[in-house]
């Protein structure tokens, strides 16, 4: 069992929009997924074509009932900021493409510190609360990676 | 063998005139090519085959039953769809109301003239496309008739016509189990936008090398991009005469810009490339020649379903048609089959089944 790394502080993350660490020679970002602790953490580099991942903002996956009609969907997304395809942030899968999928990893936060498991998670887990996007713009602020180790 | 595109032309004016409601028919009379819009540059030769025009006053081929029951039987076609000539680019005609009146006296004409007296041919209704309601009426009032396969639709168009204000057409073809071809024609004359996409053209040979393929890429992915096909799920197009060398890349093309953008057309759920494959075939003519490359040019069709979607397409009688032979020789031999038949009766399958073994 490897021991889970800490990151950062969970002020840091909020106010940065996320934090990217090198753990075991990877880059992993871990994202806000709302303003009470549940983050998300995905490895730094798009399988399309290698971009700096988590760049990129969480969002909330459009859907529509029909030509011409937009809504905004469950499914949490992380939208690369390079060519924006998009992983969802729970088990990395990209929803356009079944070959398509980014490691991520367990993280959370505890005791105001954000941590994570540097061994990448196979399983996925339940959608975020709905409220997210209500609240997203004012949790993933707009900020400059920041590298810890 | 199915042909896909043959054309037939306005041989007797008299006759045809005939067809046009009294109220209007002075007026017709009195242009000299049905009132229709013209390309501002010429055929530098001619746009039949030459032979058509080795003496004065000789109509071109496809002018008469007797002539294109001839190409029929040179090329062994067992059905040609019958997609007219100049007649589609009335819907490029300033007055809808003169289209529609020539959309009605084609459709009765091809339908007693042509169709009543061959039997291997099938029709295609043109209609007033810049009045989609109008249009939508004459493919109803057409359509009871199930010798007409398909709606067509020029190359040449105000708007691509994924556009929400051409889902009249497209709803009325659905309805009643008929196909919408779109044929490269008219692009850049009467009301059509220009052609290619940067300005009129100066010459035919860049309306031919791109004046046609261009509007037949532009309506292709404005169709999915507009998700008419998921509105209309048993709706399928046939694209003639735009080429096919360029659809991989278009395909590709479009699958990654959906992949980064399926934000902008959330309804497209999924790739692009797939709902071309359920829903659009291409006609083979003009078959791009490839210096050579031919097992490339049809790996890349492999490549995005080629085998399944191509439909074979001569363009009888024009100056540059392909006849069976020379696209038998180019074509894998395992999708000659379906090429030169199985793939034009699935598609035309609701009118075409049913007559056709």
């Amino acid at each position: 069992m490897t021991a889970w790394a800490d990151v950062g502080s969970w002020a840091d993350l909020r106010r940065r929009g996320r934090l990217i660490a090198s753990l075991d020679g990877r880059e992993i970002g871990v994202l806000a997924l709302d303003a009470d602790g549940a983050v998300c953490a995905v490895r730094n580099r798009c399988p399309h074509h290698g971009a700096p991942l988590c760049l990129g903002h969480v969002r909330r996956r459009e859907t529509s009932a029909g030509p011409g009609t937009y809504a905004v969907g469950s499914e949490l997304v992380l939208r690369c900021p390079r060519h924006g395809w998009e992983f969802d942030v729970h088990d990395g899968q990209c929803p356009d493409d079944p070959a398509m999928r980014v490691a991520v990893y367990d993280a959370e936060v505890r005791d105001g510190r954000v941590l994570v498991d540097p061994v990448a998670r196979r399983r996925a887990r339940p959608t975020a609360p709905d409220d997210l996007a209500d609240r997203r713009p004012a949790v993933l602020a707009e900020g400059a990676p920041c590298t810890t180790s | 063998m199915i042909d896909c595109d043959v054309h037939h032309v306005i041989g007797d004016r008299a006759q045809f005139l005939d067809y046009i409601e009294p109220g209007q028919r002075a007026w017709f009379a009195s242009q000299p090519t049905f009132g229709l819009p013209a390309y501002p540059w010429t055929h530098p030769v001619s746009w039949w085959q030459q032979a058509d025009d080795s003496e004065d006053g000789a109509l071109p081929a496809g002018s008469t039953l007797e002539q294109v029951r001839a190409g029929l039987d040179e090329y062994g076609t067992d059905i040609a769809i019958l997609n007219g000539n100049d007649a589609p680019c009335l819907s490029l005609m300033a007055s809808p109301y003169r289209a529609e009146a020539l959309a009605r006296a084609h459709n009765d004409w091809v339908r007693e003239c042509w169709l009543d007296e061959e039997p291997r041919l099938r029709g295609s209704i043109v209609c007033p496309a810049q009045d989609p309601l109008r249009a939508a009426a004459e493919i109803r009032r057409v359509a009871r008739d199930e010798r007409f396969v398909q709606v067509l639709l020029p190359g040449g168009s105000e708007r691509p016509y994924g556009e929400p204000r051409y889902l009249p057409i497209f709803e009325a073809a659905a309805e009643h189990g008929l196909r919408v071809a779109i044929h490269a024609n008219g692009e850049g004359i009467g009301i059509a936008a220009p052609g290619g996409g940067a300005g009129p053209h100066t010459f035919y040979i860049e309306w031919h090398t791109v004046g046609s393929s261009t509007s037949t890429m532009a309506h292709l992915v404005s169709l999915v991009c507009n998700g008419v096909f998921g509105r209309f799920p048993d709706l399928m197009v046939a694209m003639l005469e735009g080429g096919v060398a360029w659809l991989p890349g278009i395909l590709w093309r479009l699958d990654m810009n959906w992949r980064g953008m399926r934000a902008e057309v959330p309804w497209v759920t999924d790739p692009p490339s797939e709902v071309v494959r359920r829903h659009v075939r291409f006609g083979t003519q003009p078959l791009e020649h490839t210096a050579g490359h031919d097992a490339l040019l049809f790996e890349m069709l492999g490549a995005v379903g080629g085998e399944d979607l191509l439909v074979y397409a001569s363009d009888f009688p024009h100056w540059d048609l392909d006849d069976p032979s020379a696209t038998v020789a180019r074509v894998p031999e395992s999708w000659r089959a379906k090429v030169l038949h199985d793939n034009a009766l699935a598609l035309y399958a609701p009118r075409l089944g049913a007559t056709v073994r």
